[in-house]
């Protein structure tokens, strides 16, 4: 007789020896398991860490409190009453002199010119603009000479008034600790930042007209790709005959939704903007690519919601003598919403992210206020952390791409949230 | 009208799913304002055969009706027949109640809305009011029109159903198994509106209780599965009057399964 089982495997020893071998395997699992979770969480913190304290840096800002006094023989040196000459005056020279004396830096000679050219890099264009505009705004262009209108700001030359000016770099800068302690400089929180548009000068950068436009671009959006996608996906379930066809078109659609957006982005630029002429950088433009992004989500979700419809409200209706259609409308599609609209939403979600193709047809760096129509070009929030953060780093810019992308983060949580939470109440009735 | 006029008549009907034949040479006549009852055991094509007779299997991929049914001598495969009237005229009760989505009121209303039934807000009130008091519900529901239907326990649901079906005034209902799904007091509430629906409409129930055949029905036809052995060239195996078929059954089979030899 053959012996068939080794006789090892009787030995008590082995077979102790087995199992803490067994075990031991086991535990080592384990312990990689734990520590490929504690290495994603780990990066998944960092991540945290990293936007959460550069953006909430970017929602305070810094502020410097100077009186100016608006000095006539150095605005208007002719005394001409002209406001295009005083349109030409750099207003930010007006705010050295006070912090110089304050600091006691001396305002003249090679000594002090690297103490003044610090002092000057807490100043920006943003400031100077805001000190002109006091002075004298430009309120249009001239239709026949093309001269810009100019109109008086309020303030008359020889006035001494205090202002509040954003002051850039304060982190890096020598005098910051000084200035806070002599009074002239606080912190606040950057109201800019909710109200102002897209702008150079990162002191008065805001995300305005980026969350305008991102509502204009997700309605384009949502007008465009909604309607189709539930059309077709009515269509495939309820109507379409089972044929190769269909069965290509379906395939498709979920090729459609594997295809990476830059793709579309080039194809929108090409068919909508260079083909049909429509404008560049518009929500219009944006939002119709962004829905082909979101046209197969919204198909697929609205498929399998209808096709969870029971059966029964169907075939009552059809019993009564109601067509094919109208089971359709006055059942079928009323009882499948939820799940559509989960769809839809988790489809625009993806769409307020999308960055790459927005950026190819050219919604990036405009600067021409808040958008008042979607046919007016704009920036949408994705891409407006693109243009905060500029195109070489900057302590304040990178705050604010930073706080940008709180905002978009935020929206987006808010976005899924409203679909998690309309999956759980159909799932509950 | 005449006691024992003819409502529905059906020749040689033979219903195939994608060409395998469920019911197999059915000829028989459905009488006016009289309660019909398709017995038989699972399988053998009751519910099959009842909704060719309002031709609810035109929904079914790959069914296929072939023979002669009319309606007040009228075919109801015929080309020009449109399948809203024929469904008017033939109203059916599921297995499972199934009302709407949607107040007791609405699921009520929706067919007289398809149909176009009424002119004023006020004569489809009448017509909701009607159906209900038809259907045994009106005193239950008159104070809750606007709860869901779906609110309502089983029997109720079941007659609300039927309230819905009356309420496009139909000369047919057609009831498969419409008690299987309720408790003894709500199939008994079910079954004594049976017998008061007949004396308006026609009634064709399908039902797997032999106690429930007796109870309610005129008529009874005992349906046997396909296959069939050689000499059989139809699987309706016998039709007559119910106390002749519990009684006094012609065929063997007949016999075994009204005494309950098999199910
Ligand atoms: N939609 C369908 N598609 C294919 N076969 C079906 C369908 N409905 C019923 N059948 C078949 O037809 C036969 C009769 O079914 P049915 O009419 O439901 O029987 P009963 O109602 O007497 O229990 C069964 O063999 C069943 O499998
Ligand atoms: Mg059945």
């Amino acid at each position: 007789m053959v012996q068939i089982i080794d006789p090892k495997l009787k030995d008590a020893d082995y077979q102790r020896a087995m199992t803490l071998r067994r075990r031991n395997k086991g535990k080592r699992f384990q312990a990689w398991g734990i520590a490929a979770l504690a290495v994603a969480g780990l990066m998944l913190a960092a991540l945290l860490y990293s936007i959460v304290s550069n953006g909430v840096r970017g929602l305070m800002e810094d502020r410097i409190t100077v009186e100016v006094y608006f000095d006539p023989e150095k605005i208007d040196p002719r005394d001409s009453g002209d406001l295009a000459v005083m349109r030409m005056f750099n207003f930010d020279t007006l705010v050295y002199p006070v912090l110089y004396e304050a600091l006691d830096i001396k305002a003249r000679g090679r000594s002090d010119r690297d103490k003044r050219r610090k002092v000057k890099q807490l100043i920006g264009l943003g400031a100077s603009n805001q000190l002109r505009e006091m002075i004298v705004r430009q309120v249009g262009v001239d239709p026949v000479t093309e001269d810009p209108i100019l109109v008086s700001g309020g303030t008359q030359l020889g006035e001494r008034v205090t202002v509040e000016l954003t002051a850039l770099s304060t982190a890096s800068n020598p005098y910051t600790q000084t200035l806070r302690e002599l009074g002239y400089l606080n912190t606040r929180f950057n109201g800019d930042f909710f109200t102002g548009v897209n702008s150079n000068d990162p002191g008065y950068y805001g995300i305005l007209d980026a969350l305008v436009g991102s509502f204009w671009t997700l309605l384009v959006c949502f007008l465009a790709s909604f309607p189709v996608g539930v059309l077709a996906a009515v269509y495939l379930e309820e109507f379409a005959p089972r044929n190769l066809i269909t069965d290509f078109i379906e395939v498709n659609i979920n090729n459609l939704a594997a295809v990476p957006s830059i793709v579309f982005g080039l194809m929108g630029a090409f068919v909508f903007i260079y083909v049909f002429g429509m404008p560049g950088g518009t929500a219009l433009v944006g939002g119709l690519v962004l829905s082909l992004l979101t046209l197969p989500t919204i198909i697929v979700a609205a498929r399998a919601a209808i096709r969870s419809v029971p059966g029964s409200y169907r075939e009552a209706a059809l019993g009564l003598g109601a067509s094919r259609q109208q089971a359709m409308w006055s059942f079928v599609l009323p009882s499948a919403m939820p799940g559509i609209i989960t769809g839809t939403i988790i489809g625009l979600a993806g769409a307020l992210g999308e960055t790459a193709p927005l950026l190819f047809i050219g919604m990036v760096g405009f600067q021409s206020g808040i958008p008042l129509t979607p046919l007016d070009g704009t920036p949408s929030l994705a891409v407006g952390v693109f243009n905060a953060f500029g195109s070489q780093f900057d302590e304040l810019k990178n705050q604010l791409s930073n706080s940008t992308i709180i905002v978009l983060l935020v929206l987006l949580m808010l976005l899924n949230g409203t679909a998690a939470y309309l999956r759980y109440r159909s799932e509950k009735s | 009208m005449s006691e024992d006029q003819v409502r529905m008549s059906c020749r040689n009907v033979n219903v195939a799913y994608s060409g395998n034949l469920a019911i197999k040479n059915v000829s028989m006549d459905i009488m006016s304002k009289k309660v019909t009852a398709f017995i038989g055991p699972s399988g053998c094509g009751k519910s099959t055969f009842l909704r060719a007779l309002n031709r609810m299997n035109d929904t079914v991929d790959g069914c296929e009706v072939t023979g002669e049914i009319t309606l007040d001598g009228n075919d109801i495969y015929a080309k020009d027949m449109d399948t809203v009237f024929l469904r008017q005229w033939v109203g059916m009760v599921f297995q499972k109640p199934n009302p709407f989505p949607k107040s007791i009121y609405e699921n009520v209303a929706y067919g007289p809305r398809i149909h176009g039934l009424f002119r004023t807000k006020s004569e489809l009130d009448d017509i909701v009011e009607q159906s209900l008091i038809g259907a045994g519900l009106w005193d239950e529901v008159k104070d809750r029109l606007r709860n869901p239907g779906t609110g309502l326990s089983g029997g109720q649901q079941q007659r609300l159903c039927i309230a819905r079906a009356i309420a496009v005034n139909p000369e047919v209902i057609l009831m498969d198994e419409p008690a299987s799904a309720l408790d003894p007091i709500a199939t008994r509430k079910i079954e004594e509106l049976i017998h008061k629906l007949a004396q308006n409409y026609t009634i064709v129930i399908v039902t797997h209780s032999m106690a429930q055949a007796q109870r309610v029905a005129d008529k009874t036809a005992f349906f046997y599965a396909v296959p069939l052995t050689e000499q059989d060239n139809s699987n309706l195996i016998e039709f007559g009057d119910t106390k002749q078929i519990f009684d006094n059954p012609v065929d063997d089979r007949t016999r075994q399964y009204v005494e309950g030899a098999f199910g």
